[in-house]
């Protein structure tokens, strides 16, 4: 976004509000603040104040367009809301999303208006048992959500596999033609990965599932060691359940310790009703990496070109997916030995 | 000339460290200047290391596209599969005094070679084969390592 629409966010945002809600009176807008956390889109928390009634938080987030990585044919803003807009009416509990606007007059670009939820995104730093006890309860929904009907929530349009074994193939054809497209140099390690993808797709899918993509810590809110609001939506998928588990993997092992993981997935398997697959589970552990490495290359894409020359998409594109290629690299390297 | 590029991208990092943070006082902006630091530690980086990696990097590439031309030389059908690779590109004579923008060129050359080497190689491979693949993803790790020197960097 533009310094001047970014300067002018708070009158934006008052008239918007103004023009939304037309049975209330005297809106305004006060502490507009940028948010310092997620990578992919910009966001500024807001407060909002207004005499009369309107079934809307008062607390509110602004949620620009503008992506450092992703591009709309992979993970578009609109999709990410429309998710958001079907989760509400489920038991997973997710920020009330209540606008999307395509009317550029407003800021130059699409944006989101969103319920802003004060919760706790710490993790890492949590007491063991604390960590444990959010997690219990991050997997009896995620449980949850491997069981709701997509096709009944209107999420077909996300893509949905034929059979089992289009779950990965997919997600692995999408992905190469991003990384196509994105590259600006040649790199081998992303070549080889997908050649060991290509080799190792998982044909067995017990359930297909509405995914989350980027699951677990970091992607919720939670208070009083229950998870309060999940976050990250945009890489939502129709698909291998398994997905999600190895991400969640990948993301809370390091953290928790191989024992505290295996009761964990033994638990997501009992309250799912989901047969965990180890090869599934092994296959989206190298995927992950590719697919996060490619959503990166966007970025320095972007950056490079001068399409979006801003620190923040530097970062993103270069420091970023220094772990995930070390990952890939190693595994692929270790299944040639 | 003195001072260096490195240390003045030193000189900008206490600026910002001793000078800008202090002043700082949204969470936003500490981030960006977090980004900040790392970015010009990277720039230092490159300006010290950048030109010996990347000719480290262009003679490894040549050393594993020269077991490629070797290995389809005995291989026929290692050769059909893999069609036809820019192996040519490893003989290119080595300037003893290479610009960057040159080092840079040839890169993109050997590299483009090397991948489409990984792109083509066959899922069936007899243990000759299987040892040339191996070479590649040894080239690949290595390649991992040097990018991460200049990338993987604490601002100090």
């Amino acid at each position: 976004m533009e310094l001047e629409t970014i300067q002018r966010l708070p009158e934006i945002l008052t008239a918007y509000l103004g023009e939304r809600l037309p049975s209330v009176r005297n809106v305004s807008v006060t502490n507009v603040v940028r948010s310092a956390g997620g990578g992919s889109r910009s966001m500024w928390f807001f407060d909002a104040a207004w005499e009369g009634e309107a079934l809307v938080a008062k607390q509110l987030t602004f949620r620009a367009n503008e992506s450092t990585c992703f591009r709309d044919a992979e993970a578009s803003l609109e999709k990410e809301y429309r998710v958001f807009r079907a989760l509400q009416e489920t038991p997973i509990p997710v920020p009330a999303n209540y606008w999307y606007e395509r009317d550029p007059k407003w800021a130059g670009e699409d944006f989101v208006i969103r319920e802003r939820v004060d919760g706790d995104g710490s993790f890492r730093e949590l007491p063991a048992a604390r960590q444990r006890a959010i997690l219990d309860h991050f997997v009896e929904l995620l449980a949850i959500q491997h069981n709701l009907d997509w096709n009944a929530m209107g999420l077909s349009f996300l893509g949905a596999p034929s059979d089992g074994a289009d779950c990965a193939r997919l997600v692995v054809e999408t992905w190469e033609r991003a990384t196509k497209r994105e590259l600006l140099e040649p790199q081998p390690v992303m070549t080889a990965t997908m050649a060991w993808l290509k080799r190792n797709l998982p044909t067995a899918v017990d359930r297909i599932v509405l995914g989350q993509g980027q699951v677990g810590p970091g992607q919720f809110l939670h208070r009083e060691d229950r998870v309060i609001a999940s976050l990250d939506w945009e890489s939502a998928f129709i698909g291998d359940p398994m997905s999600d588990l190895a991400y969640l993997d990948l993301m809370v092992r390091p953290v928790i310790g191989d024992e505290a993981m295996a009761a964990l997935i033994a638990r997501y398997s009992e309250l799912s009703g989901i047969p965990i697959r180890r090869d599934n589970m092994r296959f989206y552990t190298v995927f992950q990496s590719y697919w996060a490495v490619s959503a990166c290359l966007a970025a320095t894409n972007r950056f490079a070109t001068g399409e979006m020359r801003k620190l923040q998409v530097l970062t993103l594109g270069v420091q970023a997916p220094r772990s995930f290629l070390r990952r890939m690299e190693r595994i692929v390297r270790e299944a040639a030995a | 000339m003195r001072p260096t590029p490195a240390e003045i991208i030193e000189g900008l990092q206490y600026s910002l460290r001793n000078d800008l943070q202090p002043e700082l006082h949204s969470a936003w902006a500490e981030r960006m200047a977090g980004s900040m630091l790392w970015a010009l530690e990277h720039l230092k980086q490159r300006w010290l290391h950048e030109h010996e990696l990347a000719v480290e990097e262009n003679a490894d590439l040549r050393t594993v596209l020269d077991s490629v031309a070797a290995a389809v030389g005995v291989d026929a059908a290692l050769g059909q599969a893999l069609g036809a690779p820019d192996l040519a590109v490893a003989s290119i004579p080595v300037r003893p005094w290479p610009p960057a923008s040159d080092l840079i060129a040839e890169n993109d050359r050997l590299r483009s070679a090397l991948d489409g080497v990984v792109e083509a190689f066959p899922e069936e491979r007899d243990d000759a084969a299987n040892e040339l693949w191996r070479e590649l993803l040894g080239y690949i790790a290595r390649q991992t390592e040097r990018d991460d020197r200049l990338i993987n960097v604490t601002p100090g």
